[in-house]
């Protein structure tokens, strides 16, 4: 007979065999059945009410990775596939018609939006995107300018075989060095969109037509090279559609309010001569905003210190011999500056829409007005807003030279 | 369920005890007062063996005193045996014809040998004679005595092979019990060390020699050393690892709970630590106790090496440890579960690797493993120069063959060899050969519930762990229970001179073991003050 204590010793001893064994498959995927999508596009479709959903699905077997007998250079190493669905969560389900492997998100990259649909609204297209736990809040929104996300999915770049790291690229490139791209993704998006008195703000992007002659001569002999993307300022949104965009300066205005420029080159006149320029670098930035009531108008002052350095300058001139033109170029720095930010100002108020959040922080130091005053009206009132500018331009060094070369005649 | 199983054992271990063991046999009575019948006894109780050497010699007045010699061929020196007792024998003198008056006058001649005693039980005689002493027996006299002659083959003293360090004494513990105890006395002259020995295995009659710093040592534990020991009632000892079987605390588990060396050095550093050696005869390894957690990632070369450097290289092992626990089981869950934690590169990278391969990872890791441990362990066995054969075939095997042939991805190539290395930097092979096989489990874990199954694994384990004890210190002290005086010389080694105290659970006896203040420094004012002068002086 065997012992109660006996068969409670094997059911003990069962317990972990069964837990590793029982547990199905929850979500175990081996990693080569899954289909890594690195970036996604929404238009709308050609059905009436429905959304296309287009992927760039990655094909790892072309990447060249491993023994390198998989991957040719020839072969594109991603694929772009489009469907369709009422909801996004219905298109992506519908993918499986398509795609072998299943779809997978936390390594999409990108929403690409385009300029058609944006217009009409991209809040129901997000949710799914924060709703699922696969992707990720930290995806870039981008819109593409006169054209369907589709299209702008089939772009490729000459010196990135994946479009998607090339747009990162950019990106990374046009936020560090540029400053003319917005900083926001999906989250920063969607709390803008929530938030009172803030609008949203995205990646504006476009493709640029390939030229005719181009000639692809050495390894790549890729036989359609659609056309390539390029980033050009940012998409404006009132609530959740698009209203208009921001050009590159006007994008800067915008980062130089928002306190979110890292560098760049600001262009000024040289003091003195006619048709030569200096280029700044842009070193360290600072931008701080204060709205303030007076009288029952707002007014807006906008502080922002601004280091540069001389990065070039045309003709000639000895900055130990003439001292005095540090200041006066400090001054044109500061214009140039100034001018921007009102470019960006105007835009924005033109559009009707509250990027800068200048209303969002008139709710955080007076809430009692803000709901009393302004918040039925914020729309009519931001077009009226004053807005002041004071910039501290400062010049930090001039490379290695304070004197140009003179050339002799 | 670990405590089921040991429940389960121990009763059927109580069963058997009571039935009949093995009877040894043992020569009773004294000896005989008549040459002839010792001689018989001695003969039958060897079996006639071969090695037994027996001389008859007569010696006295005209050669009426007649005695036995006997010893084991091979065990003792001969020239020994021939200058110190034969000659001796031989030597008596011929006024003597009286068996009495001649053995008392032997026994004071053959003083001039070492270690001489008088025995009157025929069963210790024999005992002494299979140890390599030599017996002499005298017709007439009920008594005899055995001298110290022992001398036999023996390995010279070599570096240790499993524990060789670059910096540090070459030397290594030998199969001979005396030889090892002079390696432990020639490092530590003062005469707190002390070495007690007993006989363990009732036909094998093992030497066993217990060391311990007098006055050191916490005296419970050296008792409880001692307490364990006698316990052992068996018919052999093979090496000390039976012993080590007889005493561990935790006899269940993967991990040991002695450490085993055959350095010297390392064996003298944890005496003054105030633990306790195990010395056994017939094997280099000696046991020391209590042994936890950290002195397994421990290195006796740590201690030579700059302080940096040690700790730094601990630091190595640490991580060692863990690769070689999780690394692939890490891999398993993360390319099968959690393909949203690498980087976009990385996770493409991975796919196209395993692009092709037949088995999902779990299974392409577990044949791997395998593969791996059995070349490991097939170059481990095979004579050296077959070996090198096999590491070459095995290098092509797993580096090549493997995935020309779809049958495992590079990376997990990469994976699987990592791990290897990383467990060969663990320097205690008990400790490294049980994590080996905890990483299966953690693979089937990780395989079956990803990073949730490695969670629960290392939970059990760590639970499993703080568990432990040795000789009632806690295994993994000082990390918990946490000692903060203990962690100096734990994960990291601090310099000599902050070493001041001893390990709070071993060597409370003594809490410190040098004067403080040894911190080297600049020479105070007034001290270089001194040094000017006398240099001053000198110049004149």
């Amino acid at each position: 007979m065997v012992g109660k204590r006996t068969l409670r010793a094997a059911a003990l001893l069962l317990v972990p065999v069964v837990m590793a064994t029982a547990t199905g498959c929850w979500n175990r995927r081996e990693i080569e059945t899954i289909g890594f999508v690195l970036a996604a596009g929404v238009d709308e479709a050609q059905e009436e009410g429905k959304i296309q959903l287009t992927v760039l699905i990655a094909k790892p077997f072309a990447i060249g990775a491993g023994m390198g007998t998989h991957g040719t250079t020839e072969e594109k190493p991603f694929w772009v596939v489009s469907s369709t669905g009422y909801t996004v969560f219905e298109a992506v389900r519908n993918l499986l018609s398509q795609s072998p492997r299943r779809p997978f998100w936390a390594h999409n990259r990108f929403i690409v939006v385009g300029e058609e649909f944006a217009r009409k609204g991209i809040g129901d297209v997000l949710d799914l995107f924060c709703r699922d736990g696969e992707s990720r809040l930290r995806v870039w929104i981008v819109v593409a300018k006169g054209a369907k996300a589709s299209d702008l999915l089939q772009t490729e770049f000459e010196l990135e075989r994946m479009p998607p790291e090339g747009a990162m690229g950019l990106l990374e490139a046009a936020r560090m060095g540029l400053s003319t791209v917005g900083e926001d993704m999906l989250n920063d998006f969607l709390q803008r969109l929530e938030g009172e008195g803030i609008d949203p703000i995205a990646t504006r992007a476009e493709i640029v037509p390939r030229p005719q002659e181009f000639d692809i001569r050495g390894e790549l002999k890729r036989e359609k090279i659609g056309g390539s993307l390029r980033l050009t300022g940012a998409a404006v949104f009132r609530n959740d559609r698009l209203v208009g965009w921001l050009n590159k300066p006007e994008t800067r205005g915008f980062n130089w309010i928002t306190g979110k420029v890292r560098s760049g080159i600001i262009v000024i006149e040289k003091p003195g001569e006619e048709g030569k320029f200096i280029g700044l670098e842009i070193l360290r930035a600072k931008g701080a905003f204060k709205p303030e009531v007076k009288d029952g108008r707002v007014t807006v002052t906008v502080k922002i210190e601004a280091e540069a350095n001389v990065g070039d300058i045309q003709g000639f001139i000895d900055l130990f011999k003439s001292p005095e033109l540090w200041a006066s170029m400090e001054r044109r720095m500061a214009t140039v500056i100034e001018n921007e930010v009102l470019a960006a100002v105007a835009k924005a108020q033109e559009l009707g829409s509250d990027i800068f959040g200048f209303g969002a922080e008139l709710n955080r130091r007076d809430p009692k007005k803000w709901a009393s005053e302004f918040r039925d009206r914020w729309d009519e009132e931001f077009r009226d807003i004053d807005v002041q500018v004071e910039v501290k331009a400062k010049l930090r060094r001039s490379g290695l030279v304070l004197r140009s070369t003179r050339i002799r005649k | 369920m670990l405590g089921m199983l040991r429940r389960l054992l121990s009763r059927r271990m109580r069963r058997r005890q009571g039935s009949g063991q093995a009877e040894t046999s043992s020569v009773e009575g004294r000896i005989s007062s008549k040459l002839p019948v010792n001689r018989e006894r001695i003969k039958a109780a060897f079996g006639n063996s071969a090695d037994l050497v027996l001389r008859n010699l007569q010696a006295g007045a005209q050669g009426k005193i007649s005695a036995l010699v006997v010893h084991m061929d091979g065990l003792v020196d001969k020239r020994q045996v021939a200058e110190a007792v034969i000659e001796q024998i031989t030597d008596i003198d011929l006024k003597w014809d009286n068996p009495r008056q001649a053995y008392a006058d032997l026994k004071v001649r053959l003083l001039s040998a070492s270690g001489v005693e008088e025995v009157d039980s025929l069963d210790k005689f024999i005992t002494h004679v299979a140890g390599g002493h030599s017996g002499v027996l005298i017709d007439g006299v009920e008594k005899g005595l055995v001298c110290d002659t022992r001398g036999w083959e023996q390995r010279g003293i070599d570096e240790p092979t499993t524990e060789a360090t670059v910096r540090g004494p070459k030397e290594g513990f030998v199969e001979a019990l005396r030889t090892n105890t002079s390696l432990l006395r020639r490092r530590i002259m003062g005469s707190q060390l002390w070495i007690e020995e007993m006989r363990i295995g009732r036909i094998s009659r093992t030497r066993v020699a217990i060391a311990h710093i007098a006055g050191v040592a916490n005296d419970k534990i050296v008792q409880e050393v001692r307490d364990r020991l006698r316990r052992i009632d068996v018919d052999a000892i093979h090496e000390s690892g039976n012993i080590e079987e007889y005493i561990e605390d935790a006899p269940f588990s993967l991990f040991p709970t002695t450490l085993r060396t055959e350095r010297p050095d390392k064996v003298t550093g944890a005496l003054l630590e105030g633990r306790v050696a195990i010395l056994t005869d017939g094997t280099p390894f000696v046991l020391i106790v209590p042994a936890t957690f950290t002195m397994f990632l421990t290195s006796t070369e740590d201690y030579y090496e700059r302080y940096f450097i040690g700790s730094a290289l601990r630091l190595l092992r640490v991580a060692s440890f863990f690769i070689s626990l999780t690394l692939p089981s890490l891999y398993v869950a993360v390319t099968t579960f959690h393909q949203e934690m690498l980087p976009t590169p990385l996770v493409l990278s991975i796919a196209a690797q395993r692009e092709g391969i037949p088995f999902p990872a779990v299974i392409e890791a577990l044949l791997m493993e395998f593969v791996f441990e059995t070349l490991r362990e097939a170059g481990v066995r095979l004579p050296r120069v077959v070996g090198q054969a096999v590491s070459i075939i095995g290098a092509l095997v797993i580096g090549d063959a493997a995935i020309r042939a779809g049958l495992a991805s590079p990376a997990m190539i990469m994976v699987v060899a990592f791990t290897g290395i990383a467990s060969f930097a663990t320097p205690v092979f008990s400790l490294a050969i049980g994590v080996r096989l905890l990483r299966f489990l953690m693979t089937v874990l990780a395989g079956a519930l990803g990073l949730f199954g490695i969670v629960a694994g290392m939970f059990a384990l760590l639970i499993h762990l703080t568990c432990l004890r040795s000789f009632g210190v806690p295994f993994l002290e000082p990390l918990a229970p946490i000692v903060f005086s203990d962690l100096k010389d734990a994960l990291l080694r601090a310099p000599w001179w902050a070493l001041r105290t001893r390990p709070q659970f071993t060597g409370k006896k003594a809490p410190t073991r040098q004067a403080p203040g040894l911190r080297p420094r600049p020479p105070s004012p007034e001290e270089e003050e001194v040094h000017h002068l006398v240099g001053e002086e000198g110049g004149k």
